[in-house]
């Protein structure tokens, strides 16, 4: 499911309600604990206090009013204003905990599953767009919200007052309130048989509204793909088809929900009815006053009301399940790469890479891209992975980075197997710089930074000025305090690859590692980068894919990748020479270019 | 309430619905204010007056009543659902269609995390107003106005006095929604920070994790969460000091219906049933009271939510299309600058291209070089308008490109970016980009012309294959010759190349090298060139300086004369055959 394009919505099914999720979902009240007993205690005393009021208003009636007793009218309403007193301060230590501890709640979840998410290996972000991701932080986590808010809140302070109520009406006359219930487990029987159908269509709301989001991310961040190729009208309707999908599964969702309620009212009137006949009946034949009877449906309407709420709340905590398990499933993802138990904290790295018979796939099902490759790398040496693209060799280093688990063989560093070193150990000595420079937005200082927070300003300086950041930077206004718009925006691909390679740089990583990382680069900031590079892979192990042969020349060795496995491997010179693969690719770049390879280092001007 | 006011205008089209919902509101309206009287009626007629025929007539009439009513909040429940789904959907489809329409300027400006709130949660927002509070708004309203006419008419001296305190009541409530308000406003914008931090983290999880900066992005993040609980920690302690006054001033109007009322009920001027019947019709009112703060707050939150959707609706940083603009015709290829200015909008005062002048015949090849800053870039994002020059004048075969739709013109111009973006779907949508409906064939044409259709037929489902949203089952040089098959396959009249050879392995630049030859045949192409071979095959080599053309003429021309152009092409493109050793 995680590299279908959009969720598919499901057609209603019977599935036991899950009772494992919503105690998951309330041990997040845990922290709270005390204040949810101190909430729950102001509303048991806010639930009596209303309770007795019709008992209050019997008394005023019977003993105040039908016998003409003012003083019994006055003493109810001065008790009247005391238990509404009462009643209010309840109300605000209610409403106030219990958002308090609501938006605590939001937060711990929010923030758990980010974290979460943050430690996950990267190929549970492969093929996940970031827009459905984000729709579980963001919306799915607000819909428990109102669970917690809502829900949690109507569910408690209902069933309290419905226990007492029925307890009152017990006491009152049994004979009534067995007559007023009756008809309660007709509605039970109901509800529950709706249930299914709306805890799917609750779900499929949540899956239509990842899907727009997952769709509104990447059209908004390709938009000027779109607007170039005039696409604007297709991407329209592509979004209109998953923004009426939304709207009909909400539709099919709330036309459920709002049965309810109406529903609840028949069978309430149905109960009221049976009460008022029978009541009327003992009015007449003497064994109940009327202040009784009044009480009675008064406390009649106020057990419906519960009743009401609580089957309508139900519908949400439905809708809460829903978003329940899709963040559950999140935080149940386990991060495919584990630290060891006790993991090998790496102080200082000499920088010795050694990959034994290491096989890799990045799908079970899907066969190895990197077949037995076995290669060793001596501490401060400079090595070049070449080969046609597909090759295998980003995944060289995606495992060379544990950012995946080879299926066989090992990789190691300083003689350490990858899977015993603490992750965080290991990746403080190397540093990537890819393709793609990817910036975060913030001034361009915070970018060189990124790495290492510490550094000082001279180190910085430094930094930018062997990579030459200084020369454009300088440029700016602000200099180093200029904002960089996301992703980079605002700045050329040059600029931004000289930034990411300042931000790899200035972490002084024992093993770098460049993943064509000056291909999106036009020649001129390359140059630059290689004139810096003699000094930069001073005494660091480096490990270069390059596209362009002439930057890897200088490389101790150069292995060739072709179909995931070594095919060659030697100096420039050597394999140059052997006239296997490397100088069929060699010769390939430089009649592509156009161009005879020059045999002179000399400048070649006479041309002109 | 303006906002509300234009958020309403989404109401127009579904005026049958709106006359369901009030019809449904007044039915359920009439049924609430007629059960304490028939209550009353059960009471002094049946029971009091010692009937049980009576009792059973209007239990039976109560019946008949709260069936009634039901079926009316069934109505409205079903109304105001819908209502507000539909404003939704239209609002959704409103943004959605202007931010695709608002141009690189305003995508730059604004985070992507941050149109993403608002096209969610802030539409979310609006959604529960509409879908829910409006309709109790006014619903409640009518009960409230009701159930005092009724009182009013039933004993006016009661009802005055067991009234009194609304207006009491009326103060705090308004009170409460001027705070409550901006508390909002200060909410939606931290969610929508929080939505862009997440957005960023996200997308750059790769650099995230090859820093080993998890735990710093998870602070940010957690500052991000605080604001937010703050602000909402905030509008919670206003509710929990509003709600309860609310609900207390209500419980004063029953003590004085106890008070008083009891006296006149003693005093025989009113009978117990009427006493009752008041008491039953209270309950009408406290219903919608009890409600009220919670719909201040929630129409609030909409009033909030609402000035951000406008900023998208409102923003005026589009390409304007001309009143009468017309489409443009058939490109021959003749393109002109002259005198043209343009300056970034957050950098007005630093202008990139200072009075341009360029002519382009037919069918040329034109490259197009200078050093970083110079303005290429700035160039050609002009000419199919992703910016609009600040001064001067761009003509296509004479035609100023301001005349005509943008559509029109952008079909006509084929542009590979310097960074190929895939979008999540198949190899195969992803060329046919801009052509959606272009056949099998004519996908597998544009490939083998781009050579991609080799590595394609080898990817697991050939053109079926997907691509994720970070393309990472691609290599730079794969990513790029779609790029190339998606121009190719739109067959463009002019082609903009930005760059494109430069991320690619020796092999591919060789392919890539025969797919740009064969794309730029007949066609105007312009290049920011990179390699020699290109410049060598340009019929004309352009070189800016500081926003203008420092030189123009052939390679060889331009080597001879020893300015700007050979101090690039020392800088530039030497460099890469000297490195060539034997």
């Amino acid at each position: 499911m995680a590299d279908a394009p959009y969720e598919e919505l499901e057609e209603a099914e019977q599935r036991p309600f899950n009772y494992a999720y919503l105690r998951r979902m309330l041990g997040y009240t845990r922290p709270y604990r005390r204040k949810m007993v101190f909430v729950i205690g102001a509303m048991v005393v806010a639930s009596v206090l209303r309770l007795l009021e019709p008992y209050l208003l019997r008394t005023a009636v019977d003993e105040g009013i039908v016998a003409g007793n003012l003083t019994v009218v006055n003493r109810v309403a001065a008790l009247w204003l005391a238990f509404q007193l009462a009643g209010a301060v309840a109300a605000h230590l209610r409403i106030r905990i219990l958002n308090e501890t609501g938006q605590h709640i939001l937060y711990d979840l929010r923030q758990e599953l980010f974290s979460h998410i943050q430690w996950l290996s990267l190929r549970f972000y492969d093929g996940r767009p970031v827009g459905r991701i984000m729709a579980r932080v963001t919306n799915d986590v607000e819909a428990i919200n109102d669970l917690i808010n809502g829900g949690l809140v109507t569910i408690v302070s209902q069933s309290i007052s419905l226990v007492g109520i029925v307890a009152v009406m017990f006491a009152l006359n049994w004979r009534l309130a067995l007559m007023a219930f009756a008809v309660i487990p007709g509605l039970v029987w109901i509800v529950a048989r709706l249930r299914p159908a709306m805890e799917t269509s609750w779900r499929n709301v949540r899956k239509a509204n990842s899907n727009i989001s997952g769709y509104l991310n990447e059209t908004v961040t390709g938009i000027r793909v779109t607007q170039a190729f005039g696409r604007e009208a297709h991407n329209t309707r592509t979004f209109d088809e998953l923004n009426d999908k939304y709207y009909d599964a909400f539709m099919r969702a709330i036309k459920i929900e709002i049965l309810i309620w109406p529903l609840v009212d028949v069978f309430a009137l149905l109960g009221s009815s049976l009460v008022i006949w029978l009541g009327a009946r003992m009015v007449l034949a003497g064994t109940l006053t009327i202040g009784y009877i009044m009480a009675f449906t008064d406390y009649l309407f106020r057990f419906w009301e519960p009743i009401s709420a609580i089957s309508r709340v139900y519908s949400r905590v439905l809708s809460a399940m829903a978003s329940a398990e899709r963040i559950f499933e999140y935080l149940d993802t386990q991060p495919e790469i584990v630290e060891a138990p006790n993991p090998i904290v790496l102080e200082s790295v000499r920088g010795e890479v050694c990959f034994e018979g290491v096989s890799f796939g990045y799908d079970d099902g899907e066969g190895y891209v990197l077949r037995d490759i076995g290669f060793q790398i001596e501490p401060g040496q400079t090595v070049a992975l070449v080969g046609p693209t597909g090759a295998g060799k980003t995944s060289i280093i995606n495992l060379l980075m544990r950012f995946y688990d080879p299926q066989e063989g090992r990789v190691l560093v300083d003689g350490h197997d990858l899977r015993d070193i603490a992750i965080a150990s290991l990746r403080r000595h190397m540093a990537l710089v890819l393709q793609d420079s990817f910036l975060f937005s913030g001034t361009i200082e915070e970018n060189i930074r990124y790495g290492r927070l510490d550094a000082s300003a001279e180190d910085v300086q430094r930094v930018a000025r062997a990579l030459r950041v200084d020369e454009f930077v300088q440029r700016f206004e602000e200099g180093y305090a200029h904002e960089v718009k996301e992703r980079g925006a605002g700045l050329s691909a040059g600029q931004r690859q000289l930034i990411s390679f300042a931000r790899a740089l200035l972490t002084d990583p024992d093993i770098l590692i460049l993943d064509e990382a000056t291909s999106s680069v036009d020649s001129q900031t390359e140059s630059m980068v290689q004139e810096a590079m003699d000094t930069l892979l001073e005494g660091r192990t480096a490990v270069i894919i390059a596209h362009r042969l002439s930057t890897i020349q200088k490389a101790d060795r150069i292995y060739v990748i072709e179909d995931g496995r070594i095919v060659e491997q030697g100096t420039h010179e050597e394999m140059l020479a052997a006239g296997g693969p490397y100088a069929r690719l060699y010769r390939r770049q430089f009649a592509g270019a156009g161009l005879t390879p020059a045999l002179e280092t000399e400048p070649i001007e006479a041309t002109a | 309430m303006a906002t509300l006011r234009r958020l309403a205008t989404y109401l127009g089209p579904y005026k049958g619905l709106l006359v369901l919902l009030f019809a449904c509101m007044l039915g359920g309206l009439a049924a609430n204010l007629t059960v304490p009287r028939v209550l009353s009626f059960v009471i002094d007629r049946g029971i009091a007056a010692r009937s049980m025929s009576a009792v059973v007539l209007y239990a039976g009439l109560l019946a008949l009543v709260s069936a009634a009513r039901a079926g009316a909040h069934y109505g409205q429940g079903y109304s105001q659902e819908r209502l507000g789904q539909e404003v939704v959907r239209a609002l959704r489809h409103d943004l959605y269609v202007r931010l695709q329409r608002l141009s690189f300027a305003f995508h730059t400006q604004h985070a992507t995390g941050d149109q993403m709130s608002r096209l969610t949660s802030d539409v979310y927002s609006i959604m529960d107003f509409f879908g829910f509070g409006l309709a109790e708004m006014i619903g409640s309203s009518l009960v409230f106005l009701g159930t005092i006419a009724v009182l009013l008419l039933t004993d006016w001296r009661l009802a005055l006095v067991v009234v009194a305190p609304i207006p009491m009541l009326m103060f705090f409530a308004f009170r409460f929604s001027g705070i409550v308000g901006p508390l909002w406003e200060r909410i939606r914008e931290e969610m929508g920070k929080l939505t862009t931090t997440l957005q960023e983290n996200v997308s750059g999880i790769r650099v995230v994790k090859s820093f080993s900066q998890e735990g710093r992005e998870i602070d940010k993040f957690a500052a991000r969460n605080a604001s937010t609980l703050s602000a909402n920690l905030q509008r919670a302690g206003t509710e929990a000091r509003t709600f309860p006054v609310l609900d207390f001033i209500t419980g004063l109007c029953f003590l004085l219906l106890y008070w008083y009322g009891g006296r006149r009920v003693i005093g025989g001027v009113m009978t117990l049933g009427t006493f009752f019947a008041f008491n039953w019709y209270l309950w009408g009112l406290i219903w919608p009271i009890r409600f009220l703060g919670f719909l201040i707050s929630l129409a609030r939150r909409a009033t909030a939510a609402g000035p951000r959707l406008f900023a998208i609706l409102d923003s005026q940083m589009q390409i304007p299309e001309a009143p009468n603009a017309a489409g443009m015709p058939p490109i021959r290829g003749h393109i002109r600058l002259e005198g043209v200015h343009f300056a970034f909008d957050d950098a007005p005062d630093t202008p990139v291209l200072r009075g341009l002048d360029l002519e382009i015949e037919p069918g040329q090849i034109v490259a197009v070089l200078g050093r970083t800053g110079s303005g290429k870039s700035s160039l050609i994002n002009l000419i199919p308008r992703f910016y609009d020059a600040q001064a001067g004048q761009i003509t296509i075969d004479g035609i100023d490109i301001r005349d005509v739709t943008l559509e029109s013109l952008r079909r006509q111009i084929g542009i590979v970016p310097q960074e190929t973006f895939l979008f999540s779907d198949t190899v195969r949508n992803n060329i046919a980009f801009g052509r959606p409906d272009a056949t099998a064939e004519e996908v597998e044409a544009a490939a083998r012309a781009a050579q991609a259709h080799e590595f394609v037929s080898k990817l697991p489902k050939g053109y079926e294959t997907r691509v994720g949203e970070r393309g990472i089952g691609l290599s730079g040089g794969q990513k790029q010759r779609i790029a190339i098959a998606r121009a190719v396959l739109t067959d463009p009249r002019i082609l903009i190349l930005d760059e494109a050879t430069s991320s690619v392995d020796a092999e591919t630049e060789h392919a890539l090298q025969v797919a740009l030859d064969h794309l730029m045949r007949n066609r105007t192409s312009i290049v920011i060139a990179q390699r020699l071979s290109t410049v060598r095959n340009a019929d004309k080599v352009v070189v800016l300086k500081d926003g203008v053309v420092a030189e123009q003429g052939t390679h060889e021309e331009l080597l001879a004369r020893g300015g700007e152009y050979t101090a690039i092409y020392n800088l530039q493109l030497r460099p890469q055959a000297l490195q060539v050793k034997g």
